[in-house]
C-alpha cells in the first residue's frame, strides 16, 4: 500500500512554535502577575542572600483554575533559579502536584530524588526521609523550593498530620543553616476552615490571592502568547476578541487563561485543517464548540423552560462535588430555582416524566438506589462539566424569562 | 593503605569506580553496582574509608558512602581509570 504522509497533513500551518500553548509551557513574562511576583520575591528575599542565614517561609497561592498560579510558581522558581546561579549558589525547585504524589511518602521520595538521586528511599519512613532530606539540605547547602499544587487534596489524601509534618520539618533543626521555601496552591481557601488552629494560622499568614481574569487582561495575555506561538498576522485581532470576550470574567466566563489558550490552540488547528493562513472569529467559535464536545448550546436551547430549570438544579447541586443527586433533594432544588426565576413549579409526577426525558435524550443518566427502607432515584450528568452547564443555561433561561436571573 | 591493598583487589577497583562515578551510594547499591556482595562490600569500604579514601555518613539507618574528593590520590585514581578506560 502507497502511503503518503503529505495526503493526511496540510502544508500550510498558521503556528510557529505550537508548544507555546501547552499547559506546561511557562512563558518568559507573566502580563498582569508581575504584583504577584514582587509579592513572592518579598517573602522569600532570604533565598537570594549570599551566605546569609536560612529561614523557613510558607506561602499559599489560592485562586481559581487557570488564574495562573502554576504558572507564576514556576516563573518564580525559573528567576530564581537564574538568580541564584548566578551567584554561584545550589538552588532546586521541586514542582509537585499532589494529584499524582498523593502522600507524604511520595512527596518526600520526589525531594529525595531531586537532591540526591542515588540515595535510596526505599524501605524508610516519610520521617526518616523528612530527616534525611533536612540533613542533606544543610550539608550541601542548596537553597530549595518546594511547591505542592492541588494542596487541599493532599490535606484530604494525606490527612493533615502529613501537611503538619512538611510545614514542621525544620522543628528540633537549626533553622538558620537551611534555605527552605515552601509554595503552596489551591483552588479554593475551604480546605483551611477543616484544619486544625496551629495549621490555619500557619498557613493564613502569607496568602496571596489570584483573580479570574478581565477580557482585557486575557486579550493581553493572548497577544503575547500568539507572538511566540503564530506566524506573524496569523491571528485576526476580531478572533482573539471573540476569546476574550467569552472567556474574561466580567463578561460572564470564568476569567480562566488555560481555557483561553485552549480555545486559541483549538482555533489555529481548525486554521491549519482547512488550510487557511489566518485564524478568525469562526474558527474560534467552533474551537468552542470542540472544547465542550457534550454541551451542545443548539441542543439546551430546543429544551422545554421547565426541562432548562430541572437541568440546571442538577448541574448546581452536582457541581459541589457529588456523583448523584437524590430525587428528593432535586425536587427541593428544583422548586426553589422555579421560585428564583419566577415560574410556578410543576407537580412530582410531571417532574418525574420531566426527568425521563432529558434521560432519554441523553443529558443525565438515572439509576435507582435502595436507602434504608425505601427506593430513590439517583440522577447523574454522563459527560457534562456541571459547572459549564450552569453557565449554559443560566444564560438561556435569562433570554428567555426575559432577564429575572438566579 | 599500599598501592598493592587498592589494586591489588578486583572488589576494591570496582567499588572506587562506582563511587568515583556516583560521588555517593548506600551499601545496596553499591553492591549491586560493584557485582560483588553485600559483605564483601561492606568489608572493602570499611577499609577504604580507614584509609580516608572515602568518607561515610549516615541519614538515621541509612550508611551512606561519598567519595573523598579533596583526597589527592581519589584525583590520581581518576586519571588512570580515565586513561586505562580508553582505547590506545
Amino acid at each position: 500500500m502507497d502511503l503518503e504522509y503529505s495526503r493526511f497533513t496540510s502544508q500550510r500551518t498558521v503556528f510557529k512554535d505550537e508548544r507555546a500553548l501547552s499547559f506546561e509551557y511557562v512563558p518568559p513574562h507573566l502580563p498582569h502577575r508581575e504584583e504577584h511576583l514582587k509579592i513572592m520575591f518579598n517573602f522569600f528575599r532570604y533565598m537570594l542572600e549570599e551566605g546569609g542565614e536560612g529561614f523557613y517561609q510558607k506561602v499559599l497561592l489560592i485562586g481559581r483554575v487557570g488564574t495562573g498560579k502554576t504558572a507564576t510558581s514556576k516563573l518564580f522558581g525559573k528567576l530564581l533559579n537564574c538568580e541564584i546561579t548566578k551567584r554561584k549558589g545550589n538552588f532546586k525547585f521541586i514542582y509537585v502536584n499532589c494529584y499524582r504524589e498523593r502522600s507524604l511518602f511520595l512527596i518526600s521520595q520526589r525531594v529525595m530524588e531531586e537532591l540526591a538521586p542515588s540515595l535510596p528511599s526505599r524501605g524508610l519512613s516519610p520521617q526518616e526521609l523528612l530527616k534525611m532530606i533536612v540533613s542533606l539540605l544543610e550539608e550541601k547547602q542548596i537553597a530549595t523550593m518546594l511547591v505542592l499544587d492541588e494542596v487541599h487534596y493532599f490535606v484530604k489524601a494525606a490527612g493533615q498530620d502529613a501537611l503538619y509534618n512538611l510545614l514542621r520539618i525544620l522543628e528540633g533543626y537549626d533553622e538558620r543553616r537551611v534555605k527552605l521555601g515552601l509554595i503552596l496552591i489551591s483552588r479554593g481557601k475551604e480546605f483551611i476552615y477543616e484544619l486544625d488552629d496551629v495549621l490555619r494560622s500557619s498557613l493564613t499568614r502569607n496568602v496571596i490571592e489570584f483573580e479570574p481574569y478581565t477580557s482585557g487582561q486575557l486579550m493581553t495575555i493572548l497577544q503575547e502568547r500568539v507572538k511566540i506561538a503564530f506566524k506573524d498576522g496569523a491571528v485576526s485581532p476580531e478572533a482573539l476578541e471573540v476569546i476574550a470576550d467569552s472567556v474574561g470574567v466580567d463578561r460572564g466566563g470564568n476569567g480562566d487563561a488555560r481555557l483561553a489558550i485552549e480555545l486559541l490552540w483549538r482555533a489555529g488547528k481548525i486554521a491549519d485543517m482547512r488550510g487557511r493562513h489566518e485564524v478568525t472569529p469562526d474558527d474560534v467559535r467552533e474551537a468552542g464548540g470542540y472544547i465542550h464536545p457534550n454541551i451542545r448550546t443548539e441542543d439546551l436551547r430546543s429544551l422545554l423552560t421547565h426541562e432548562k430549570i430541572v437541568l440546571l438544579s442538577i448541574a448546581k447541586e452536582l457541581k459541589k462535588g457529588m456523583a448523584y443527586i437524590k430525587m428528593g433533594s432535586l425536587e427541593e432544588k428544583y422548586r426553589s430555582e422555579c421560585e428564583l426565576w419566577g415560574v410556578k413549579a410543576k407537580r412530582h409526577t410531571q417532574l418525574w416524566k420531566m426527568i425521563k426525558n432529558l434521560e432519554k435524550m441523553g443529558f443525565i443518566t438515572t439509576k435507582a438506589a435502595s436507602i434504608g427502607r425505601g427506593r430513590t432515584t439517583l440522577i447523574g450528568l454522563p459527560t457534562m462539566p456541571a459547572f459549564l452547564l450552569e453557565r449554559e443555561i443560566s444564560k438561556l433561561l435569562a433570554e428567555e424569562l426575559g432577564g429575572k436571573k438566579a | 593503605m599500599s598501592v598493592e591493598d587498592i589494586l591489588g583487589s578486583k572488589a576494591k577497583i570496582k567499588i572506587l569506580k562506582v563511587l568515583i562515578d556516583k560521588e555517593e551510594l548506600n551499601i545496596t547499591a553499591i553492591a549491586r553496582e560493584a557485582g560483588v556482595n553485600h559483605k564483601t562490600a561492606l568489608r572493602h569500604l570499611e577499609e577504604l574509608k580507614k584509609s580516608g579514601m572515602i568518607i561515610e555518613r549516615a541519614f538515621g539507618r541509612v550508611r551512606v558512602f561519598r567519595i573523598n574528593l579533596s583526597d589527592p590520590r581519589i584525583e590520581a585514581l581518576k586519571i588512570l581509570f580515565k586513561s586505562l578506560s580508553e582505547k590506545p
